[in-house]
């Protein structure tokens, strides 16, 4: 290898390393046999995977943290689907304006969209409820869908909607049909980064859920200011899967949503097999 | 052909009443006036922003005009959504649907206008992938297509539910020359086949030459001319006319006399030329030009011409030999004269020589000569 290179493949490594470092930290320290946070871990064990799946507390954290996420993607694609349409599609005066309030969720402070969620849900019952959570958690998780599928429908071509519009569809029907299967990759990531943003949200979850039910960050950042054995890092890895298991499962979808939006459901034909279709 | 396989179907009339449409400061369309008889081939013709596009897209519905109105078969479209204005329509880039098979793709407009049974749709989508010679792709995605082979399912597309009026924007556009030329023989039997109305936009004029019953020649959002391809060709109405279909020599000139046959011209350059009168001859003193097309002028080496010929000295400038034929350009004191000699002649000459270029004073037409702006 030649000098120049070395110090390349050198550097990159480093940079990865980096990056990754705390995740290696808590992927070691979760098969760590000491009962306290040490790193590098003296031996190997599994106990704080048993602990985790014995303690109905923290599995409980898990539901709650799914159940809020799922939630929040639900409600961020209904909404930020056709918005997105929206800010592309309409000749409207405001679009810098609502652009701007849109990317405003992204960057206010966390604990200032914690407070300001909790003055005004707590009135409306709205607090120690996944709906409610859900609902402030779609504040933040909002924008993420909205430029995944801006950035999807400006690559999108008119003309193939327009295709299926002068071919006899009517315009929902060719944005069902055609320009949502077609940006349904975008969608998907969008929904993913939603889900994920809901999943490691911390200080509006504890603000407007931190009491009763408690889901896992809240659980999680409890258990480091209280109690310091890996069991958190086996809950942070459980996190992490989480979120590698998302990305894989869009990156086949992805492929199986192109094929199951030919010609298949909700037609009459459709039990038999097109002849064409191999 | 099958059972499925319905009549050709009667094409649509259109027509266009003063069809306006401004984008920001720009007019696109101005006042486009047209009447298109039912089931005929009408190409419009005309350089990019001409407007050609964007009457084809007010044809189909995309975009609403400001002003006028499009009526199929004598009645207004403008309240009809496009869905509902029974078109096929062959886009620029095909606009095929990516995630649909070519079968899907084809049977897209029979599903959503009318639903068939399941043998009989299979039928259509056949016959009609029969016709545009494309049989045995039905399983192929878009992606697994060639250029050629995306064209042909983006018309079985447009033709499968045999709609009564068939738009095309450039659909030759991104096809290669051998390619083009074999699809425009194609689609000239297919439109005699399913007897639909076309409107076809394409800024190639050889193309527009080559299947239209009628050209309407665009520039600048207005209609220059309209005329059958040979009208337009023999007897052009303007020198945008003229110079866009085909290559002209333009000789600019004065007419000094006339007679009941014979126009004296006297050419900027000093020649003075006798060319016949025609139905609307200028009067002397008026600014003309003479068109000649190049295939009607003659490169002789030797000075001798009979006194029949409208003739210019010159030497040659270039010599280009295409096979079928040469063109000659010859640089004379009125100008450039491009002459296409057919066959081998013209192997003898060379850049430099002195020539004589010389016509028929039947094969001039004359032109108005714009005022100098």
């Amino acid at each position: 290898m030649r000098p120049a290179r070395a110090v390349q493949v050198g550097l990159t490594a480093l940079i990865l390393l980096y990056l990754l470092f705390p995740v290696i930290v808590v992927l070691a320290i979760s098969f760590s046999s000491a009962t306290y946070l040490r790193f590098p871990p003296p031996g190997l064990s599994l106990r704080w995977y048993a602990k985790l799946a014995a303690s109905d507390e923290w599995l409980q954290a898990f539901a709650l943290t799914l159940q809020v996420g799922a939630v929040t993607t639900l409600f961020s694609t209904l909404l930020g689907v056709p918005a997105a349409f929206g800010l592309v599609r309409l000749e409207l005066r405001a679009k810098a304006l609502l652009n701007g309030l849109l990317l405003m969720a992204l960057i206010t402070p966390a604990v200032i969209r914690a407070l300001g969620s909790y003055l005004f849900f707590a009135p409306l019952g709205l607090v120690n409820s996944v709906v409610g959570l859900a609902c402030a958690h779609t504040v933040s998780a909002l924008p993420y869908l909205v430029i995944n599928v801006v950035a999807s429908l400006k690559g999108f071509d008119l003309a193939i909607e327009r295709a299926a519009v002068v071919h006899g569809a009517s315009p929902l029907t060719a944005i069902r049909r055609i320009t949502l299967p077609i940006i349904a990759p975008g969608i998907l990531v969008g929904a993913i980064f939603a889900f994920l943003s809901s999943a490691q949200e911390l200080l509006v979850s504890i603000y407007l859920m931190g009491t009763v039910r408690k889901p896992l960050a809240v659980k999680m950042w409890e258990g480091v200011r209280v109690a310091v054995d890996p069991t958190i890092a086996a809950a942070s890895t459980g996190v992490i899967v989480m979120a590698v298991l998302a990305f894989a499962t869009a990156s086949v979808l992805h492929r199986r949503v192109r094929r199951a939006t030919a010609w298949d459901a909700s037609l009459p034909e459709a039990a038999e097999r097109s002849p064409g279709r191999v | 052909m099958t059972g499925a396989e319905p009549a050709p179907s009667r094409g649509a009339a259109v027509t266009l009443a003063r069809l306006t449409k401004r984008f920001g400061s720009v007019l696109a369309v101005d006042r486009v006036s047209l009447e298109v008889p039912s089931g005929s081939f009408v190409t419009f013709l005309g350089p990019s922003g001409s407007g050609k596009t964007t009457t084809l897209n007010l044809i189909a519905g995309f975009i609403e005009p400001d002003a006028g109105e499009v009526f199929f078969e004598g009645r207004p479209v403008s309240r009809t959504p496009t869905h509902r204005r029974d078109l096929g329509m062959v886009f620029q880039n095909y606009a095929l649907f990516p995630h649909m098979t070519v079968f899907d793709n084809v049977a897209f407009p029979l599903r959503m206008r009318r639903p068939l049974a399941r043998r009989e749709l299979t039928a259509a989508v056949a016959s009609t992938l029969a016709l545009v010679q494309l049989t045995g792709l039905e399983g192929r995605y878009p992606r697994q297509l060639s250029g050629g082979q995306q064209q042909r399912v983006a018309m079985a597309r447009a033709l499968v539910s045999r709609p009564r009026l068939l738009l095309m924007d450039e659909p030759l556009g991104a096809l290669d020359k051998k390619l083009r030329e074999q699809m425009q023989v194609e689609m000239k039997a297919i439109h005699r086949a399913v007897g639909s109305t076309f409107l076809y936009v394409t800024h190639d004029q050889a193309e527009a030459l080559a299947m239209s019953d009628v050209v309407v020649v665009m520039r600048d959002g207005r209609v220059e001319q309209v005329g059958s391809p040979r009208e337009l060709y023999a007897a052009p109405a303007t020198e945008f006319v003229a110079d866009f279909l085909g290559n002209a020599n333009l000789l600019a000139g004065r007419v000094t006399a006339r007679s009941d046959e014979t126009l004296v011209v006297a050419l900027d350059g000093g020649t003075v030329l006798r060319v016949p009168a025609g139905r609307a001859a200028p009067a002397p003193g008026e600014g003309v030009k003479l068109l000649v097309r190049p295939e009607d002028v003659d490169v002789l080496v030797d000075e001798r011409t009979d006194g029949e010929r409208n003739a210019l000295p010159g030497k040659v400038g270039e010599v280009i030999y295409l096979g079928e034929m040469t063109r000659v350009v010859v640089d004379t004191p009125e100008g450039v004269v491009v002459a296409r000699i057919a066959g081998q002649r013209g192997g003898d000459l060379a850049p430099g020589h002195a020539v004589v270029v010389s016509w028929p004073p039947t094969a001039v037409r004359l032109l108005p000569r714009p005022t100098a702006p």
